[in-house]
């Protein structure tokens, strides 16, 4: 058994490996490597916190349980963005369909307390930076789906077009116009709030 | 590249966007976790790894598990097997069912016939040959064997069984009628020729039967002698068989005084005369 301090020398695919014979300092070596990506990755494409730490553990429960499932045909980041982001979608959508039967529903008069805050800004709050940032999730989290992903992936984590296509399974074509067509829907939404 | 510049401002944008770290308590969460599902999963490993060898301990063909695809078809064999062997035995010993049906008849003739009809006519039949004697009581050995269930047939209803079937009175030949009727020709033409082997056998049983009551009453007084030689030390037997002995001889020397008398008597009527 290495160091701990050897673990960190180690590239993703050899602490899988390691893992996949029994070795959980590697999987705890995999935790703190992506544990920050992947609820900055989660956070960013669901806009929840909470959501995003949760959503970050069941993907490294996954991971934890289909170890076995690795394959050394593909990078091992680009798996487990795959596992993350079918984990996710799977929640979000279980989630969306508890939310469906709201209490806003039943009383209507309170649904601006479940809505999101109104985009009418004062100028002195938009010079704020943290109301800037809070402005772009917003308007990330406005995007559809197939758009928010891409984004996500490109702009946040800053992963390669073919790599994306591979964690989302599309071709690499669909990628780069999502992606475009995902950019020039956020310019829009922000341009009537940030000055550019 | 060129788009990439299109949206070089709201890239810069997004990648300013602060990185949002797990919490501290990130690892512990997650430890907690993967605690509890451990024991959720250890439970049932047991259970896994229990269950092939539950399913493998009935079905073991030739020190190797038997496919489960096997199974209908091998348990399908072994009824076939099962019920060929059961075929097979009662197919063999088709003498049980003619034996049955002759002890009917013959209850039924006993029911009708006379009695003073058999007695004569069991002289006649106990006349066979040494031969047929021998096949006979090998014959009867093997049914004996094959079926020592059945009752002996009584030696007192013999000569009923000797009787032609063709010379029975008319009530007689009713009864046989009434009989349950006999499944197939084969075994109506069978019928005669085994009832004649019976008859053989129950004829010379009595032969037989005397032959061994003779060794039966020599036996035992050959073990009462030995008895006595053994228990008195003189051999009384012996004793027993001189003094007959020297009676006969006293009765011989009897003879002989009394032929000389006659002799004396004679030469006495001569001078007489």
């Amino acid at each position: 058994m290495p160091d701990t301090t050897e673990y960190k020398k180690f590239t993703d695919e050899e602490l899988i490996y390691r893992f996949q014979r029994d070795d959980y300092q590697a999987f705890n070596e995999i935790v703190e490597r992506y544990k920050n990506k992947l609820v900055n990755f989660i956070f960013r494409y669901t806009g929840n916190r909470d959501d995003a730490e949760d959503y970050a553990q069941d993907t490294f429960l996954k991971l934890y349980k289909s170890k076995h499932l690795y394959r050394e045909i593909a990078k091992f980041s680009t798996w487990f963005y795959t596992i993350a982001l079918n984990t996710v979608k799977t929640n979000v959508k279980k989630k969306s369909k508890y939310s469906s039967i709201s209490i806003s529903d039943f009383d209507p008069e309170n649904d601006k307390d479940y809505d999101l805050k109104s985009d009418d800004l004062s100028p002195e709050d938009t010079v704020n930076s943290s109301i800037e940032m809070e402005l772009i999730q917003k308007a990330i989290n406005s995007l559809d789906d197939a758009f928010r992903e891409v984004i996500v992936l490109r702009d946040i984590e800053d992963l390669e077009y073919d790599e994306i296509a591979k964690i989302t399974g599309l071709p690499l074509g669909t990628v780069k116009s999502r992606i475009n067509r995902g950019r020039e829907k956020l310019k829009t939404i922000l341009s009537k709030k940030i000055k550019f | 590249m060129d788009i990439e510049d299109n949206y070089k401002e709201i890239r810069k944008k997004l990648r300013a966007l602060p990185k949002i770290d797990a919490r501290d308590d990130f690892m512990l969460k997650l430890q907690h976790r993967i605690n509890l599902l451990d024991s959720a999963e250890t439970p049932l490993e047991p259970a896994k790894e229990n269950k092939p060898v539950t399913e493998n301990k009935g079905f073991w063909l030739f020190k190797k598990p038997l496919p489960g695809w096997l199974i209908p078809a091998a348990g399908f064999g072994i009824v076939i097997v099962i019920v060929f062997s059961f075929w097979m035995i009662y197919k063999s010993s088709p003498d049980l069912s003619e034996q049955k049906i002759a002890e009917q008849k013959t209850e039924s003739q006993n029911i009708t016939t006379p009695v003073e009809q058999s007695a004569p006519e069991v002289k006649s039949q106990t006349d066979i040959s040494g031969k047929d004697l021998a096949v006979d009581m090998g014959r009867e050995k093997k049914s004996e064997e094959k079926s020592p269930s059945l009752p002996e047939p009584k030696t007192d209803e013999l000569p009923v069984m000797k009787q032609p079937v063709d010379n029975a009175p008319v009530d007689r030949i009713e009864d046989t009628k009434a009989l349950p009727p006999v499944p197939s020709n084969r075994e109506e033409k069978k019928l005669p020729e085994s009832m004649i082997k019976e008859k053989k056998i129950e004829a010379t049983e009595p032969e037989v039967k005397k032959d061994e009551e003779k060794s039966e009453v020599k036996e035992p007084e050959k073990k009462n002698i030995n008895a006595i030689k053994s228990d008195k030390g003189i051999d009384f037997y012996d004793k027993k068989e001189i003094l007959k002995d020297k009676t006969g001889v006293m009765e011989e020397k009897g003879k002989n005084k009394d032929g000389i008398r006659s002799k004396i008597d004679s030469v006495k009527k001569g001078i007489d005369k």
